[in-house]
């Protein structure tokens, strides 16, 4: 971080009031009941392959995947979904919504993500009063899991910035625990992989916030194709 | 207690199945178990469905779908492999979906019987998912187990002791097993089956039924 973003950020922070926070943190964290525990995203196969070993291999993955595949594209999905939900625009929502699942490049990455997008808003609107949110979900046929944060996000009021941050920090690091668990790695390495990343994150937000949806596009062929693989792998521990 | 979920969807259609968890530590018998009770369910005329959370293949689902005991369709099956715990008690999201789905594809079904990957003795179901849950362990394992008070062998709603029938072979004395483990279960029911044999087998349909079907 910069001196200049300094001030930005913490300006942010005291707009952000207190239940939004709290909400931020839950709906992100990994304790939050939506799945995401049996997700790999094609890292399983990536490990079977031997294209992912250790600490390294797995962070230079991950980054390609933040900086060239779903993180960025997801991330643009988000922050476009979250504008047209808080402008209201039901019709742009729903455009935004079906090209999010129309980038879905296998079969059970579309499980992952819309499962994923499906539990997040159930939970989300059994325990939380999010006024509008219901009306916005039933114009919409599916909603992908980054289109469903932005949405309730937005429902919720939470500056679309911090949101999307959160969020991107989130899938890396739930990408993080299913390598740690496969290649396998100790904890401490986990860690170190997700504080490398941090600059990756933080970059791939900052070009997603300002991204237009012609600006999507991903070339992580590798993990594509894993993900597709993966459908047939027999012993196995995640769903993607 | 039933799922919000299942609660709306209670109101639009009427009826809803009532959902049975079947846990226990790997090689107990759960797949056994549901093998056992399948031609029993059958004959009493309950509508069922099964979904099977395997570890790490699909082993136990294709087990069931090719015993030509079951309508292959009727049996759903979530991969539980990186966390067979949470995904029947911290997140049982997937679950309830396979359930939801089974019950949309199958208007009538009454009873899906959730079998959990294998795990540990600290294993419990969350109500959120299942409306009653029977734990599974066997002779073989010890008969030091329900000393242990693991929160699954006490918490459950019904004990199955399997394998019965290895007591001698293993030297465990089945009396007093069985005998400690209604103790640590404060009276709760404790069912001993010989899955191999059938033995037991319709004690444990007796209990389903009683206990979430309603039919004595």
């Amino acid at each position: 971080m910069t001196a200049s973003e300094r001030p930005h950020v913490s300006a942010a922070m005291t707009e952000l009031d207190h239940p939004a926070l709290y909400r931020l943190m839950t709906w992100l964290s990994p304790a939050f009941p939506v799945g995401g525990f049996a997700y790999s995203s094609g890292i399983e196969w990536a490990v079977e392959a031997g294209d992912v070993d250790d600490a390294a291999s797995l962070r230079g993955w991950l980054s390609t995947m933040l900086t060239d595949g779903s993180g960025f594209c997801d991330a643009v999905f988000l922050v476009h979904a979250h504008r047209a939900m808080e402008l209201g625009d039901i019709d742009r929502l729903r455009e935004v919504a079906e090209l999010a699942a129309a980038f879905v490049p296998s079969r059970e990455r579309q499980l992952e993500t819309t499962a994923q997008g499906r539990a997040f808003i159930e939970i989300a609107r059994s325990a939380w009063n999010s006024p509008g949110l219901d009306d916005a979900v039933s114009q919409c046929e599916a909603m992908v899991y980054p289109v469903a944060v932005g949405v309730v996000g937005a429902a919720h009021g939470i500056q679309s910035s911090l949101l999307l941050h959160a969020y991107l920090h989130a899938v890396t690091s739930n990408w993080i625990s299913a390598g740690s668990r496969l290649i396998p790695l100790g904890q401490t390495d986990s860690q170190r992989v997700l504080a490398a990343l941090e600059p990756v994150v933080t970059a791939t937000a900052v070009r997603a916030i300002s991204a237009s949806l012609d600006d999507i596009g991903s070339a992580t062929f590798r993990a594509d194709l894993a993900s597709l693989r993966h459908e047939t792998q027999y012993t196995r521990l995640f769903r993607s | 207690m039933l799922h919000a979920l299942r609660q709306a969807k209670a109101q639009a259609t009427a009826t809803v199945a009532a959902r049975v968890g079947i846990g226990g530590p790997v090689g107990s018998g759960k797949t056994a178990l549901i093998e056992a009770l399948i031609p029993v369910l059958q004959r009493r005329g309950v509508d069922f469905a099964v979904v099977t959370n395997d570890l790490v293949t699909k082993e136990d689902a294709e087990r069931l779908r090719r015993s030509g005991l079951i309508d292959p369709d009727r049996v759903s099956a979530v991969e539980a492999g990186a966390c067979p715990h949470t995904v029947i008690r911290e997140d049982p999201t997937l679950n309830i979906a396979a359930g939801d789905e089974l019950e949309a594809r199958f208007p009538g079904v009454e009873l899906i019987l959730f079998e959990s990957g294998g795990d540990n003795l600290a294993s419990t179901f969350s109500l959120d998912l299942v409306d009653w849950w029977i734990f599974v362990i066997d002779v073989a394992g010890g008969d030091d187990i329900p000393r242990k008070r693991g929160p699954g062998l006490l918490r459950c709603d019904l004990l199955v002791v399997n394998k019965i029938d290895l007591a001698p072979h293993v030297g465990v004395d089945l009396d007093r097993m069985l005998a400690d483990a209604r103790q640590v279960r404060g009276g709760k029911p404790v069912i001993a089956t010989n899955l191999k044999a059938g033995t037991g087998v319709e004690a444990v349909a007796d209990a389903i039924s009683a206990a979430v079907l309603f039919r004595i």
